[in-house]
């Protein structure tokens, strides 16, 4: 008797999360109201989704013995329109330029077509590309590189009208007032704006700093869509928190960033905090690091006991399959903006393993052609 | 000393004056029964042509939102594809010809509905038939305008990029169609009801 009676003093929200733990449950009069503005591009997605390479593709592309092969079995692929006309020799880099400029005009595409608050939601996604390629341009004009090719090699989802005029500003704050305060970073600057020097270590401290209120704000304009839409995201970033807090730890092992430094770039939500955090502040090596993952409850302590002791080299590998996981899931649910997010970060991945893979084959070491592949999509789980 | 602090004003009353919870609710029913007689006492005949009025209205103002919301949602569609592909702007202008369709069954139905009612010897049993069949007609008319408004816009998007799927989004048109003529189809035969209807001498 004291069961039913504890969850009717709960609030109904509350309730029905903790009932809707699986997937397909209905969260509320979505399958009404979902497919009149945004059903068609629900459509375009799931279709972009079964036309992922498969299990299939992966096994001839990883048999390929030259990059012309490669682009053989490319042509099988979704991706023929954009690499059938690329003359040879092929070089590595092209093939994933090439494959990488389908995908974001598959992500355009999906984007025209929206309207808000779907259109919110995909601008969203291309605000981390932003923070990357401001970094990128800041650090290497920092280089005295040339203009131009570090403007090919921003991504293009993350592109602003006004990206090439970042090498003009020596400091924070002319950085913000110059050029960032027309974007939509704006609002993530006001911790950074400072009149300090843009050297190697700041400009690292303003990336995470940048991408850490991109995240809050992410998460608080998630929540606020409400329904399937809010507790896979909610995951999803969560994890995210997560896995930013121990690379931000591993990075800055033996470097100069002090602990209170390294404790303000941590986020404010995540399994790992609170207690976490303070773990994380105070460790000195890789071992400690994984301590904390072990002592962590959910996926974090999953990933410490595949790891092997002392080495954090496959770790990124296992933070990426975890996030193909959560975006496979996603898939699983309808009437939710999440699968807009799955999709480009499996998109995402499929140009990494792309990479690998023709990586591998230029420079003859296809033994090793199976190591850095990460599964795709729900057929490989 | 046995007083209640809460309440609504009407156990607040009776209590007040000292009545029971049967008494009350026998004076709850004496309150309705004599409401009834008194309805039947007056000519319920003369209010009929309330319900008739009302009934034409319907029919031809819910069609009218039907067509409306059929007509925007579509146009939003073919607003965004005519960019890209003007030469498939004529061919799918069919959503919006169909949603105004539904109109055009709102208006017949509010036109047969109050040429049939007349100042003199309209009975209510007449009013209700008329309302009921303008709001058959009206309420279908806005259910097809929503199906033909949403499956438009996504039926013209999709055509501008697979041509092949013109036939099959026609016939989802269709059968959203079809739903506005049952409810066209209903309403006559109820407005014809009412209007053969002769009050017996």
């Amino acid at each position: 008797e004291g069961g039913p009676r504890l969850a009717l003093r709960l609030s109904p929200e509350k309730g029905r999360a903790m009932a809707a733990a699986d997937a397909g449950v209905a969260w509320g009069m979505e399958g009404l109201l979902f497919n009149a503005k945004d059903g068609y591009n629900e459509g375009i997605v799931r279709g972009l989704k079964s036309g992922l390479l498969s299990t299939q593709d992966y096994a001839n592309l990883t048999q390929c013995e030259t990059l012309d092969d490669v682009k053989l079995h490319l042509c099988s692929t979704d991706y023929v329109s954009v690499i059938q006309n690329e003359p040879s020799p092929l070089h590595p880099s092209t093939i994933v330029a090439r494959c990488t400029q389908k995908v974001v005009e598959d992500f355009e595409m999906v984007r025209c077509q929206a309207s808000e608050p779907l259109a919110t939601f995909l601008d969203f996604l291309t605000y981390g590309h932003m923070i990357d390629n401001v970094v990128l341009i800041v650090t290497g004009s920092l280089h005295e590189r040339d203009m131009q090719e570090l403007l090919d090699k921003c991504h293009p989802l993350g592109m602003f009208d006004s990206i090439a005029t970042l090498a003009v500003a020596s400091n924070m704050r002319e950085l913000y007032r110059l050029v960032l305060v027309d974007t939509p970073l704006a609002p993530y600057f006001s911790e950074c704006v400072s009149s300090e020097d843009l050297d190697e270590m700041n400009v690292e401290i303003m990336r995470n700093v940048l991408y850490k209120a991109y995240l809050a704000d992410f998460l608080r304009f998630c929540e606020s869509l409400g329904g399937a839409t809010a507790h896979l995201m909610r995951q999803i970033l969560h994890f995210e928190a997560d896995r930013r807090a121990i690379n931000i730890t591993i990075n800055s092992l033996d470097t100069e960033l002090s602990r209170d430094d390294r404790r303000r770039l941590f986020s404010d939500f995540g399994a790992l905090k609170p207690s976490g955090h303070l773990d994380l502040v105070a460790c000195d090596d890789f071992d400690q690091v994984r301590a904390v993952m072990d002592n962590t409850p959910g996926v974090l302590s999953v990933i410490a006991s595949r790891l092997s002791i002392s080495s954090d080299q496959l770790l990124e590998k296992h933070f990426y399959q975890e996030e193909q996981k959560m975006c496979a899931a996603a898939f699983l649910e309808q009437f939710n903006y999440a699968i807009f997010y799955a999709i480009l970060k499996m998109r995402e991945q499929e140009i990494r393993n792309v990479t690998w893979i023709a990586e591998c084959v230029a420079q003859d070491c296809r033994n090793r052609v199976t190591d850095g592949l990460v599964s795709v999509g729900l057929e490989n789980l | 000393a046995g007083r209640h602090t809460e309440g609504t004003r009407v156990s607040r009353t009776c209590t007040g004056i000292g009545m029971q919870s049967s008494t009350r609710l026998a004076l709850f029913w004496a309150v309705v029964a004599l409401c009834a007689t008194g309805a039947q006492a007056a000519d319920g005949d003369q209010v009929a042509p309330f319900f008739g009025f009302m009934g034409a209205m319907s029919a031809l103002v819910f069609s009218c939102m039907g067509a409306a919301y059929g007509t925007a949602k579509s146009g939003v569609g073919i607003a965004s594809m005519g960019v890209m592909r003007p030469e498939l702007v004529m061919k799918s202008i069919v959503p919006v010809v169909m949603a105004g369709v539904l109109g055009i069954y709102g208006l017949i139905n509010a036109v047969i509905i109050s040429t049939n009612i007349h100042p003199e010897g309209y009975t209510l049993f007449q009013g209700y038939a008329h309302l009921s069949s303008g709001l058959a007609c009206g309420l279908s008319g806005l259910a097809a305008g929503m199906a033909i408004g949403i499956t438009g816009d996504a039926g013209v998007r999709a055509n501008a990029q697979q041509p092949k799927l013109f036939t099959g989004i026609l016939l989802i048109f269709i059968f959203s169609e079809a739903l506005a003529l049952y409810g066209l189809i209903v309403g006559i035969i109820l407005a014809s009801a009412g209007s053969a209807a002769v009050k017996p001498e």
